[in-house]
């Protein structure tokens, strides 16, 4: 075995050797039980043949010894049964069974001696034939270790050989025994080397069956990992992409059924004042790379839209939150639109996305039924925050007007021929549309038809809507429609609105007036301020001076809740009264001085009494609203017997 | 516009939040946060989703002072928009609230 060491067989790993050795092993006492059966058989035959010419003691005491010898091997093969092939017991093993053969060739070498006899030469041929039975027979079973072969075939052949040598006739002979265990070594190498071989083998065949079964394995569990990443990415979008809503919501879109993994992303929510808002999305990336900017997006989209944030806000923390959440390489082409039909205006932000179309119902004077709205600002997740213009544009829409917006897959549909469907085509189709739902239709057919013959990507995502006949009734509050350029607005104007019982009823004139003047002075401006303070100076009028509640209850829970009570139950019955409010806006190099004067039909109250200074520790009592007026305001003054209130407020175009 | 609020495991803690316009058609509902609760409790009424509050409002966080004892520590205002916080500050109303900026 000595040839099977690590030394010589530098291509195997050492754990290898030892499991060959192992493989070897188990041949060698595997045929112990047959073998050794043949061996006791094969010496009581032998005990038998040459009985006559020995003494029956020393027959009786060999074959015992030849037995004893058979039922030790056996009794180590239990034992070697029982224990295995450890690493380490290898060579313990071989060892053990090496000593084993040395003494059943012992055995046989005895016998040699003992039955030998120089004179009956029939006798010395049938000791000859079964010797050379023996240790022919024996090269079978013992060719799994060399040494072996090798202690067997000397111990038997070579005191034949040295008999027949020691007579002058016998030469011939011993030089033929010699020759014959020359050939046996021979056939015995061969053999081991061959089992060698195959043990060999068959271990490199096991490692590899272990191995492609491990890597099959490992295969399948990645596999099944990848499975569960898509499975993931597809119920990301799912639930981000809340088709119900889009359903329910009558825009017509098409929307690829492939968007978990190409990054389109369509939301629409409802603002909480009527005013839709749709968001438009094409995010670099795919798969869940793309949902992972899909979910802060969409997150912050629905969120917001429905908390009532007006559309440059959401603008901005959706970017804020792409640029600062996610790697450089990830950002989304983005337009969000918003559709505030009481008002009849449409506010775009398009970042990095194809033109948004506004396709009007009527030819306007310049004759263009089709107004692209191009992409001026860069995707979200691009700019730092500071750096982004989150305004969007503010144009004048009416009902029926349609609205379109489609991620690049659309124009960049290409044909057999290579060339791309463009804008051209698609302005064509927009320009004899007539309704959302069969624009969608017809430009799904005109795609579909366009690239017939070419694999479809279904990377294509768009959206069209029909702004709805709510605009209709208020839509005369705007003089024109169009803004006036950013130049001639915040221009000086006057507007008095006088509000007579029934609309009082009904009516919250505040957001009105403040998303007028907004609109009409400056949209960028941020006009909180103004609908805070116009709302209580509006909230004054109408509960202190037209429905003649008294505050003074409002410092216990109950008082509180009895005055809203009262509100209510007097508003509703309100059949007389009036509250007339008068803007005034001048138009100065900063911004613009606004004067809002408020008048209502009630009795005045003791307004040098009341409005408590900003600065003093806030107490349970009434006065409030008129303080935070007054703190926000640069003048307020009551008139007369205190129903009159003119407030001043100055805003500045950079804030 | 809703309220929404939620008492904490170990039972001390009321955390309310307003979400949207913060003014008078609220008040049954915010009342409705803390009426039942027993004296002790803390109140932590998160604003970060308000973007308008008016006097109605300011009167509404003075009656839940009331209600909890009117120690400074026992309401806090958690995360106020810039604009709301402006106006918790033209109120003084970081006198006798905690306000929590972070």
């Amino acid at each position: 075995m000595s040839d099977l060491a690590p030394s010589q067989s530098v291509d195997l790993p050492p754990d290898l050797v030892t499991a060959v050795q192992a493989d070897l092993q188990s041949q060698l006492y595997g045929n112990l039980v047959i073998s050794q059966a043949t061996a006791t058989f094969g010496a009581v035959v032998c005990a038998v043949l040459f009985f006559d010419g020995q003494p029956a003691v020393r027959v009786a005491a060999w074959v015992t010894y030849m037995v004893l010898v058979a039922m030790a091997r056996l009794g180590w093969r239990a034992r070697y049964r029982a224990d295995g092939v450890h690493e380490r017991s290898v060579r313990y093993w071989e060892l053990s069974f090496m000593a084993g053969v040395a003494f059943s060739a012992l055995g046989w070498g005895t016998a040699v001696v003992m039955f030998f006899d120089p004179v009956d030469v029939t006798r010395q041929l049938l000791l000859v034939v079964t010797v050379a039975a023996v240790a022919a027979g024996s090269i079978a079973h013992l060719s799994a270790s060399f040494p072996a072969v090798g202690v067997m075939l000397s111990v038997t052949l070579l005191p034949l050989a040295l008999m027949y040598a020691r007579q002058p006739e016998g030469l011939g002979l011993a030089v033929l025994i010699l020759l014959f265990f020359g050939v046996m070594l021979s056939i015995g190498w061969r053999n081991h080397a061959t089992l060698r071989g195959n043990a060999r083998l068959a271990e490199g065949n096991r490692r590899l069956v272990e191995q492609l079964t491990e890597h099959a394995a490992a295969l399948e569990t990645a596999r099944s990992q990848d499975d569960a990443e898509r499975e993931l990415a597809l119920s990301v979008f799912a639930a981000i992409l809340p088709r119900r809503i889009l359903e329910a919501s009558k825009l017509s879109y098409h929307l690829s059924s492939q968007s978990a993994f190409n990054g389109d992303l369509l939301l629409v929510e409802n603002h909480p004042d009527g005013r839709q808002h749709i968001m438009l999305g094409d995010f670099t990336g795919h798969g869940l790379a793309a949902s992972l900017g899909a979910i802060p997006a969409a997150d912050v989209f629905m969120s917001m839209t429905r908390k009532g944030f007006p559309l440059r806000m959401i603008v901005g923390e959706i970017n804020r939150k792409l640029y600062t959440q996610l790697p450089a390489n990830l950002f989304c082409a983005a337009c969000l639109i918003e559709v505030d039909a009481a008002h009849s205006r449409l506010r775009v932000w398009n970042g990095g996305l194809p033109s948004v179309y506004l396709i009007r119902r009527q030819q306007t004077q310049d004759d263009r039924r089709v107004t692209p709205i191009h992409a001026d600002h860069p995707p979200l997740g691009v700019l730092p925050p500071d750096r982004l213009i989150c305004t969007p544009r503010s144009l004048a829409i009416d009902a029926g007007d349609l609205v379109f917006m489609a991620t690049d897959g659309v124009t960049e549909q290409r044909d057999l021929t290579g060339d791309m469907f463009g804008d051209e085509r698609l302005v064509q189709l927009l320009a004899s549309a007539t309704d959302a739902a069969g624009l969608a239709d017809s430009l799904k057919r005109a795609l579909a038809t366009f690239s017939t013959g070419v694999e479809q990507g279904d990377d294509l995502t768009f959206v069209a809507l029909r702004v709805g006949p709510e605009a209709r009734l208020q839509a005369r509050t705007l003089p024109d429609r169009g803004l006036p350029p950013a130049s001639v607005q915040a221009a000086d104007w006057r507007l008095r609105l006088e509000l007579q019982a029934p609309a009082l009823r009904r009516l919250d004139p505040v957001s009105l007036l403040s998303q007028f003047v907004g609109d009409l002075t400056a949209p960028a401006h941020d006009w909180n301020e103004l609908d805070l303070v116009l709302g209580e100076l509006y909230k004054n009028a109408l509960e202190h001076g037209v429905l003649r509640l008294d505050s003074s209850g409002k410092h216990t829970d109950d008082g509180f809740e009895a005055y809203y009570r009262a509100r209510e139950a007097r508003l509703a019955a309100l059949d007389d009264g009036h509250v007339t409010v008068e803007l005034t806006h001048h138009r100065d190099p900063e911004g613009g001085v606004l004067q809002m004067t408020l008048r209502d039909s009630g009795s005045g109250f003791d307004h040098r009494a009341a409005g408590r200074e900003s600065g003093e520790v806030p107490r349970l009592a009434h006065g409030r609203g008129l303080m935070l007026a007054r703190s926000l305001c640069q003048g307020l003054e009551h008139r007369g017997d205190g129903s009159q209130v003119r407030a001043t407020m100055r805003w500045r175009a950079d804030g | 516009m809703s309220v929404t609020a939620c008492v904490s495991a170990a039972g001390e803690v009321v955390e309310i939040q307003i979400v949207g316009r913060f003014d008078f058609s609220l008040q049954k509902a915010f009342r409705a946060t803390y009426r039942d609760c027993p004296p002790g409790m803390v109140y932590r009424v998160d604003l970060s989703g308000v973007d308008y509050l008016d006097s109605a409002a300011l009167g509404m966080l003075l009656l839940l002072r009331q209600h909890a004892g009117e120690v400074k520590q026992d309401v806090v205002l958690v995360q106020p928009t810039p604009s709301v916080a402006k106006i918790l500050r033209i109120a003084n109303f970081h006198q006798i609230f905690d306000v929590d900026q972070a």
